[in-house]
């Protein structure tokens, strides 16, 4: 049996409220605001954060694949999915995919990694999935798109969910897409596209998939629908049947619309409200709809927490219009950085990334990085390789405005992590005045530069919010 | 350690140009003019060298990548040059190896130049390149204001000591011709500077400078040849620690282990025993205004924790019991990497020859000029002493 063994998620911790972009065009204020990435943050970060949310402190030789999905991923040629199983340390025998072009990658990548746990391809697989999509500036998406990441864990023991039925609707449409090289987001007619694709793509895929789960509508506790648009979901609800007050909020006014993340999220909230035995249905959209109808089994309760709570209260403000434009790169900005090479990122693969530390057999010293002769006493035992704990304390830290950062000022510190490596890392989502020594941190993938012509990526602190 | 070479190598030339944004001038200009005031102050001219030193950190445009740097500018053709590049301790240890060398009898006669055009470069300082990704983002100031914060955090240490360190060596560098700065500061000025890495504001950290400095060593025994005040080389210690203390589990960040241990070496050779009583005075690594006071304790001056008395109680003043920077150090003077260290040790030599004139320090007889880089990668210190 296959089914849903977790989930985790991850929204951008700058919040820009909508009135500043209908200030900075004149225009008119959605309510709310919504979650904006960093400038070291992009759908690869996002859909890491997503990944470490889900599986927090489990081991990560557990998980037989990842899968990664995005329509913003920062590489159109190399695997985000390689480059995360290497940096959380799945076995080198997982599985990896990415799937990309459409907001509903996520569920496609869902449908694969059923198929894969089904036929025992792998016990279990991650599906992670992060946006940053830029919408145009002034233009109608602006204040309806969200950056963020959102993961699910598909596989066959501890499920939490159920696969009864499914269905999927392929649909060629241009309702929202972004060609090749352009960097904005494109929508045509808002209400041509809701009531001509959205509705029926939508409402036919639901349809079918009760039908193959042999489940009525009215039978359904809660409706998981990924929609950047809160109205059309009635007209969807009228047309299958489905009871109103089953469908879950899209937190379009929290974080906005996060593209392939956004269904992934909506079910999140809809395993953290389900009973045991409630029925959920499941529905992505994009190009069609892929629709799951899924029944919550006991194990819902141990995985049951308040992640969407948390991750939307997980938040700090942008304060102005300006500094967005900033951080998605409309303005350019300097820095390439120092330069990366394929070689030297491929000769420190085994500790940089994985952040895999050196343990002194003699002095029991746990360092970081690796070198061949203890830091401490000088032995030229071999060395046992330990995995560095993602959380610790800050042990001192500086506020540098002098390092070129657009993210102003550079939050520089020195952590202490659990297992006693000493690492020097980059603060981030820090306010100015939370970082202080003490101050319990996690780690996160983020962007550091772009140096050698590719994005480097490295971890950085932040406040351990949860 | 085997060997000493104290009292074996003397100092009889010294020459240094006043540092500054000395946009009019290259590389070459200011190593000429150091190179020949050193000379014309020992009485030499180029032919009587019969080795050089050159330290440079930061080579620019090809200048200060190798020794030949100085041939053509100072006429050093078919003598060994050797450069020296070992982080702020460049300059000093530039120094340390060519007095080493005079003192094994393999020259009677030696240039130490130090040299750094740093405003011939991009914004922001001091450029560095560190790994991509475990060393990036880093400024200099922020290296060492990681350790001041732990350090302040300790010790309850504030932002108000720290102005107190800007301001006495502004207040010195107002009185050296040669300094970059020769502007007193006050403490409300210090504390009120744009904040460039916290807790160092903009007067808590000295300037990017360019800069040259000069010195012409000779064996002890022919100082007399060139000049009746020689100066004697006492002790010379340099340690290297961990490129990545802040790695290092081990590390406290209350101090820097490389000048404790740069300083016992110095001290040991130089037979010095209480360096607060002995030493008159001591031109020290006030990269930043935290660094001169954890220097104060490294270098034995007074016990960890404590050097926040010494600056909060005038000791390290002009008029103090042991004045440090009165050249106006880093701070004021300016830090041209390759060339501080020959410079701070210009300085100690001008006093101990009771040439200091508004900022001479009374009776001094014995003195220290001390570098640290990375932080605490490596520091360099040398004891001079008068020959009388």
């Amino acid at each position: 049996m296959a089914g849903i063994t977790g989930y985790g998620l991850h929204f951008a911790a700058y919040r820009l409220p909508h009135e500043k972009i209908a200030s900075a065009w004149e225009g008119r204020s959605a309510k709310g605001e919504k979650a904006v990435a960093c400038a070291d943050e992009d759908a690869l970060t996002f859909a890491s954060d997503a990944a470490a949310d889900l599986m927090g402190e489990a081991d990560a030789s557990a998980f037989g694949g990842i899968f990664f999905a995005s329509t913003t991923s920062p590489f159109s040629e190399k695997s985000s999915a390689a480059f995360l199983a290497h940096c959380y340390r799945l076995p080198k025998g997982a599985l990896t995919g990415d799937f990309a072009g459409t907001r509903r990658a996520a569920s496609t990548a869902v449908k694969a990694a059923l198929d894969a746990v089904r036929a025992g391809s792998a016990d279990n697989i991650i599906v992670t999935a992060g946006d940053a999509r830029t919408a145009e500036p002034g233009g109608p998406l602006e204040q309806v798109t969200g950056d963020g990441g959102a993961a699910l864990c598909i596989g066959s023991k501890n499920v939490v969910a159920e696969i009864l039925g499914a269905a999927s609707v392929s649909e060629n449409t241009y309702d929202e897409y972004r060609v090749a090289g352009d960097d904005f987001v494109n929508a045509g007619d808002q209400r041509f596209a809701m009531g001509h694709n959205f509705v029926p793509a939508v409402s036919e895929a639901i349809t079918q998939a009760l039908a193959s789960a042999k489940v009525a509508a009215g039978d359904i506790a809660w409706t998981a629908i990924g929609a950047d648009n809160a109205k059309v979901l009635a007209a969807v609800a009228k047309k299958t049947g489905l009871k109103p007050d089953s469908l879950l909020p899209a937190y379009l006014n929290e974080v906005g619309y996060l593209g392939a993340p956004q269904p992934l999220v909506t079910l999140a909230q809809a395993l953290e409200k389900a009973k045991p035995g409630e029925k959920i249905l499941w529905v992505a959209y994009g190009d069609g709809a892929d629709a799951y109808v899924l029944e919550v089994t006991e194990e819902v309760k141990k995985i049951q927490g308040s992640k969407v709570e948390a991750a939307l209260a997980d938040k700090r403000p942008m304060k102005s219009y300006e500094k967005y434009l900033k951080f998605r790169g409309v303005f350019k900005l300097e820095t390439p950085g120092p330069e990366e090479t394929p070689v030297l990122h491929w000769n420190e693969r085994e500790w940089n990334l994985p952040l895999m530390a050196d343990k002194c057999p003699d002095c029991e010293l746990v360092y970081f990085p690796p070198q061949a002769l203890c830091m401490r006493c000088g032995s030229r035992a071999v060395k046992i390789r330990v995995p560095i704990s993602r959380r610790g304390k800050i042990f001192t830290y500086t506020k540098d405005y002098l390092v070129a950062n657009p993210d102003s000022p550079q939050m520089t510190c020195v952590v202490t992590a659990e297992n006693g490596a000493r690492l020097f890392l980059q603060g981030t989502d820090f306010e100015e005045a939370d970082v202080d020594i003490d101050v319990p941190v996690e780690f996160a993938l983020r962007r550091l530069h772009d140096g050698g012509e590719f994005p480097v990526y490295y971890w950085k602190c932040r406040p351990a919010a949860r | 350690m085997a060997g000493s070479i104290k009292d074996k190598v003397a100092i009889v030339g010294a020459g240094c140009v006043k540092f500054g944004d000395n946009f009019e001038r290259s590389y070459t200009d200011m190593a000429t003019e150091a190179g020949l005031l050193a000379m014309k102050d020992a009485g030499i001219e180029s032919d009587r060298i019969e080795a050089a030193w050159l330290g440079t950190y930061l080579p620019n445009n090809g200048l200060g990548k190798a020794g030949s740097s100085i041939s053509d500018p100072l006429h050093l053709y078919g003598i060994p040059i050797t450069r020296v590049e070992n982080y702020c301790a460049t300059g000093t240890d530039a120094f340390r190896n060519a007095a080493i060398a005079v003192a094994s009898g393999m020259y009677d006669v030696v240039l130490v130049l130090g040299c750094e055009k740093m405003k011939d470069r991009a914004a922001r300082g001091i450029p560095r390149v560190e790994h991509p990704s475990i060393g990036k983002g880093t400024s200099a100031p922020a290296l060492f204001a990681l350790a001041a914060n732990r350090y302040m955090k300790e010790f309850g240490m504030t932002r108000e000591t720290l102005a107190k360190v800007a301001v006495k060596n502004h207040y010195n560098g107002a009185r050296n011709k040669l300094a970059h700065m020769q502007k007193e500061v006050t403490e409300d000025q210090v504390l009120s500077a744009p904040m460039i890495s916290y807790p160092f504001g903009l007067f808590d950290c000295c300037p990017t400078t360019d800069g040259a400095a000069a010195l012409i060593l000779c064996k002890a025994e022919i100082a007399k040849q060139f000049r009746d005040d020689p100066v004697l080389v006492k002790g010379v210690g340099l340690a290297a620690y961990s490129h990545k203390p802040y790695y290092d589990p081990t590390f406290d960040y209350l101090g820097f282990l490389s000048t404790q241990k740069a300083a016992s070496m110095a001290y040991e050779m130089a037979g010095v025993k209480d360096p607060a009583k002995e030493i008159d005075l001591a031109e020290v690594h006030d990269c930043f205004t935290w660094t001169e006071i954890t220097n104060y304790e490294d270098l034995g001056f007074c016990k960890k924790g404590e050097g926040r008395h010494l600056i909060e109680e005038g000791r390290t003043a002009l008029t103090g019991d042991i004045p440090v920077n009165p050249s106006g150090g880093l701070k004021s003077f300016g830090h041209p990497i390759g060339a501080s260290g020959v410079r701070m040790l210009y300085e100690v030599t001008t006093q101990l020859r009771g040439q200091g004139g508004e900022r001479q320090v009374k009776d001094a007889r014995l003195g220290l000029a001390h570098n640290v880089g990375g932080p605490g990668a490596v520091s360099c210190v040398s004891v001079l002493g008068r020959a009388d």
